[in-house]
């Protein structure tokens, strides 16, 4: 199954914030609360961190397990860690209409 | 998480001159900033009996650029190669205002007439002191004729208008005959959240508080740039200041860290989740102060 976002939804990334993240994942902090990207869908404002924003841009018509892959490059996860954060939040954001399948 | 404040804005509100343009302001230049802050959306305005070059000028320099752009304009402005222009132009929402039965009528032929467009045809209705006991006939006027789309816009109280909101009794009166209505078809913008308290009385107002200068910011037919269309708080002009640098001042920063506390008057208060805090630019029209409560409360 692919996941693509839905075209509908505004997104941009804030890039202090996503500067502030990255310099946090460099130094080992906790960083899941710091949001770097925002979307708009149907009124509603998301806010994602820097795991759910590389979640969100990946969603491009790759499957879960790409997506998964393609993360495991970049963050220094344990897999099945990776994995379990990565099909809840698709599930969050499939739940509020910002991604589909196909 | 902590993107309470974002970089600029997403939403921006530009209100045209329905006098001369205003030559001294660059509005190219305006549209590239707002395309380079990559704001989510433009809600453009232009009153005039005729739309301005202004107008179109603005249109055409956002036209395929990365902003959902809507219109709103008065009826006089529609014709059929208006809408086929507007329609090239890819203006997503084309809204009419409305202030009659007769502009009602006429925006729902409009609509049934465009109804393949992918413009988007609704009403903008300015509620007011005179008008809103009407509400629950206009709600039903629009589900009986398939206009679904309705904003109730902000009002400009950055013009001096004058200031409005339904009582709590009245809210409550307008509330229970729009209650036997079925308005989940409706697309409604609703800015207040005491209005939307009328509408959807069980469901908490779906923002994060008052988002003057965080979220939106607001351009006035003179060049003045707010944070809100109902926040009469200048942050500056733009015959003097390009926007970008309006909208990342200390000035708006300092008013975006002050509107994310709650009003010191509604510390306490039970129903501070429901309204978060209510319109924190009619509190300033009114008392020019932060920490009073939202008289549409009382």
């Amino acid at each position: 199954m692919k996941i693509y976002r839905n075209p509908d939804v505004m997104w941009r990334e804030e890039d202090e914030f996503k500067e502030q993240a990255y310099k946090g994942l460099d130094t080992g902090e906790d960083v899941a609360e710091i949001g770097t990207s925002i979307l708009l869908h149907s009124g509603k404002m998301h806010s994602l961190n820097v795991l759910g924003t590389e979640v969100w841009k990946l969603c491009d018509g790759r499957t879960v397990e790409e997506i998964i892959s393609s993360l495991g490059e970049d963050f220094d996860v344990d897999e099945e860690v990776l994995r379990k954060d990565v099909i809840e939040f698709l599930e969050n954001i499939k739940e509020e209409g910002l991604i589909y399948e196909e | 998480m902590n993107l309470k404040e974002l970089a600029f804005p997403i939403r921006i509100y530009w209100d045209l001159s329905p006098a001369p343009d205003n030559a001294t302001i660059d509005y190219p230049g305006i549209c590239r900033e707002i395309v380079e802050m990559r704001f989510f959306s433009l809600n453009l305005r232009d009153a005039g009996v005729e739309l301005s070059s202004t107008c179109m000028e603005i249109l055409e320099a956002l036209n395929n650029k990365p902003i959902a752009v809507a219109l709103t304009v008065s009826r006089s402005v529609i014709n059929p190669s208006m809408m086929t222009r507007l329609s090239g132009l890819k203006v997503k929402e084309l809204l009419i205002d409305a202030f009659t039965d007769e502009d009602f009528r006429f925006i729902a032929e409009l609509r049934n007439q465009y109804n393949n467009s992918t413009m988007v045809i609704g009403a903008s209705f300015q509620i007011n002191k005179y008008n809103y006991r009407g509400i629950p006939d206009i709600i039903s006027f629009c589900l009986n004729n398939d206009l679904t789309r309705i904003v109730f816009p902000m009002q400009r109280l950055t013009a001096k208008e004058e200031c409005f909101y339904i009582s709590r009794q009245d809210g409550k009166d307008l509330s229970n005959k729009l209650y036997p209505l079925n308005t989940g078809n409706l697309k409604l913008t609703i800015h207040d959240p005491f209005l939307w308290r009328v509408f959807y009385p069980d469901t908490a107002f779906p923002g994060a508080g008052c988002q003057a200068g965080n979220s939106m910011a607001y351009i006035s037919p003179e060049g003045n740039v707010y944070p809100c269309p109902s926040m009469p708080k200048i942050l500056g002009n733009l015959n003097n200041s390009p926007l970008k640098i309006l909208l990342s001042s200390a000035l708006k920063k300092e008013l975006v860290k002050s509107l994310r506390k709650s009003p010191v008057a509604c510390l306490g208060c039970k129903e501070i989740d429901h309204c978060i805090g209510g319109c924190r630019g009619r509190t300033i029209a009114l008392s020019d102060s932060l920490e009073l409560r939202d008289p549409a409360c009382q």
